[in-house]
Formats: structure tokens, C-alpha cells, sequence
């Protein structure tokens, strides 16, 4: 029994669940799965707003980009056929794999990405995919890069809006990506995730992104190294470059999972891994 | 609160708290399909369940540690 909860709402529509969410405030939070918020609620919440029965559990597959819904389960992402295409399947290997089956079916995208933790599976690779997602608000929708989107340690750029869908740019056919997680065990939060995409050109690449969580208070991009790989060949001495680059750059949170030097090491590691695996 | 589910394919109302989880509802932590998907209960609230297909299926567990303690003979370790 969770005590402090005095109200559950079922809105009939997004709009309504927004206009919820702005009469409560701070007192209010959207709920899907509730794999997250209901074994962690905030202690201001008092009421919860029931986003399941709007219709957000969708992918849709654009010629432009890939439509998420948030409320689109893990077990949807990781079975989806166009998610798998792109780019390796990168999105479907961070959907929570290894995961209890009955987290993931409930579990759901929107909810990874609202919780802001940064050790989630899902955000470096929209990082890595160049997602934006769409916030319906009191005054219509707003897009925001994925990138500006987690602003700080379990504080995301959503704030009094609703997140309603993650879209997600169709990257080249040839695209190639990588997802890779070190944790104690697959069910364990990362110690360290990581998620890759790139594009090749005739040997050389012609563009990557390097993301990487649950080392800093949010996942980022590694800019740095994005651009010591550009216009290069995936060959060892750059790719020793690369993981120097990474190393030196992040700047890991200690807790009682692992020490700063332990998961700045792992950083590295990933990065070769991953980068192996994008040239092999 | 007043939730409405379907329990077994038999329809059911419940006076619930807002708090109440779905396994405090039914009493149980294992076996319990939401729409036809297996879900944690001790994760949920029962009024997430609010208009849903709930099944609800006792587990029997059978590990080979309790098989071993079970035998005529006692496994010593």
C-alpha cells in the first residue's frame, strides 16, 4: 500500500491528461507501467495520472523517421521489426534485455526516459540515433533534441508537459550500430552503457555518435570523439585515439556500484568493443 | 476508489485505495496476466487494473533443492 497516494486518474484524452498535470503540478506524475515510479514514488506526489488507455502504444514506421509512442512497452520495442532496422538494432538490444519478462512487458519507453536516471538502457541509443522527442504542453507540442532533453540527475526537460512520442530520423540503410551494457548482471543497473552508430564512405567515416551512460548525472554524447573519428578508417591506431579521447573526457560518478576509476576504465573498453564490433 | 476488472473472465468490482497494489488485491506476487502479459504485481497498482483482463493462476514451484531434501534419502552435502 502506498499511503500517500490520495488520487488516480484516468484522462480521456492527452489533452485532458495535460491539463491534469498543470491544475496538480509538482503534486501530479504520469503513470504506464509504473515499473518505476510505483516502487520509487517522489514524496510529493499525491495523485497519478493514467496515460495506458490514450493510444500512445504505437510505433509507426515513416518514410521520414520512426514514431514511438511512450507508452510503447520494452517488450514492443524489442520485438519490432523496424526497430530492428535501424541501425543494427540498436534501440532493440538497450530494450531492457535480460530484463524479468513481466518488467518488460510493462515497462515502457516513455517511462525509461521520464524517469531521467542516468543509468537507463534506452537513452544512449536515442542519443546515439538522433531522436527528438514531442512534449504535448498546455499551449500544443514541442519538440526537443534528445540531447537537451535529460538536464540534469533524474531531472528531464518534460517538466509540467507530457511526453507523448520519441521520433526517431531513418538513418542510411548502411548504417551500423552497437549497444553494450556492463552491469553485475543483465538485470543490474549499468555500470556503464554505451551505444554507437555510423556511417561508412568508402572506408572512411562519414558520421557517428558516441553515447554513453551511467557514468555522468545524465548519458551523453562524446563530441570530442565523435570528431577524431570523422573522415577516418576504422583502423587500430585511431580507434586507440578514440578510447584515449573518451577516457580522458568523461568524468564518472562514484557510488556503491563502482569507483570514478572503475567505470572511467569501462568507458574506454565499451568504446573499443563497440568500435571493433562496428568494423568487423 | 471503485475499480471494475475482469477476474478468471468473471467480472469484478472493488472498493480499493488509490495505493493499493494489484497483489495486495489478490494476494499473490506470482502469476498474474494483465492483458493476456504476464506483470509483476508488487509493481503495479490495482487501479491500473481498472477496466483490464486480469488471470490470475497459482504457481507451483518445484526446485531441485526442495526435490533433493524431499527424497527417502536426503542428499548430505
Amino acid at each position: 500500500m502506498i499511503r500517500q497516494l490520495e488520487e488516480f486518474l484516468y484522462p480521456q484524452s492527452l489533452a485532458e491528461a495535460v491539463q491534469k498535470k498543470h491544475e496538480y503540478g509538482e503534486a501530479a506524475a504520469p503513470i504506464a507501467g509504473g515499473t518505476e515510479i510505483v516502487p520509487n514514488l517522489p514524496p510529493e506526489i499525491r495523485c497519478l495520472i493514467d496515460l495506458t488507455r490514450l493510444g500512445l502504444d504505437y510505433i509507426e514506421d515513416e518514410a521520414e523517421c520512426l514514431r514511438i509512442g511512450a507508452t510503447t512497452t520494452m517488450h514492443q520495442l524489442a520485438v519490432s521489426p523496424a526497430v530492428a532496422k535501424l541501425a543494427s538494432g540498436v534501440l532493440s538490444s538497450s530494450s531492457c534485455q535480460g530484463w524479468p519478462t513481466e518488467v518488460r512487458n510493462t515497462a515502457t519507453l516513455g517511462g525509461n526516459l521520464v524517469g531521467g536516471g542516468p543509468f537507463a538502457d534506452s537513452p544512449p541509443a536515442l542519443l546515439a540515433l538522433d531522436a527528438e522527442v514531442v512534449v504535448a504542453r498546455l499551449g500544443g507540442e514541442e519538440r526537443v533534441p534528445i540531447q537537451d532533453f535529460f538536464v540534469d540527475y533524474r531531472r528531464t526537460a518534460v517538466g509540467q508537459g507530457i511526453l507523448k512520442e520519441i521520433q526517431i530520423p531513418r538513418p542510411a540503410a548502411a548504417a551500423r550500430g552497437v549497444f553494450l551494457k556492463f552491469g553485475r548482471s543483465p538485470v543490474d543497473q549499468a555500470l556503464v552503457n554505451l551505444a554507437v552508430t555510423m556511417e561508412m564512405d568508402n572506408g572512411l567515416c562519414s558520421k557517428v555518435r558516441i553515447a554513453l551512460g551511467a557514468i555522468g548525472r545524465t548519458p551523453q554524447r562524446i563530441l570530442e570523439a565523435e570528431r577524431a573519428l570523422l573522415e577516418k578508417p576504422l583502423e587500430s591506431d585511431v580507434i586507440d585515439n578514440v578510447v584515449s579521447i573518451v577516457t580522458e573526457l568523461v568524468d564518472p560518478v562514484l557510488d556503491l556500484r563502482a569507483s570514478a576509476d572503475y567505470r572511467r576504465e569501462l568507458a574506454g573498453v565499451l568504446t573499443r568493443r563497440a568500435l571493433l564490433q562496428i568494423a568487423s | 476508489m471503485r475499480i471494475e476488472l475482469t477476474l478468471n473472465h468473471q467480472a469484478r468490482v472493488y472498493e480499493v485505495e488509490p495505493g493499493t497494489l494489484l497483489s495486495e488485491l489478490l494476494q499473490t506476487e506470482q502469476g498474474v496476466w494483465l492483458e493476456g502479459r504476464l506483470v509483476d504485481a508488487s509493481r503495479m497498482l490495482a487501479a491500473q487494473a481498472h477496466g483490464r483482463n486480469v488471470e490470475f493462476k497459482a504457481v507451483e514451484v518445484s526446485l531441485p533443492l526442495q526435490e533433493l531434501l524431499l527424497a527417502p534419502e536426503p542428499t548430505r552435502c
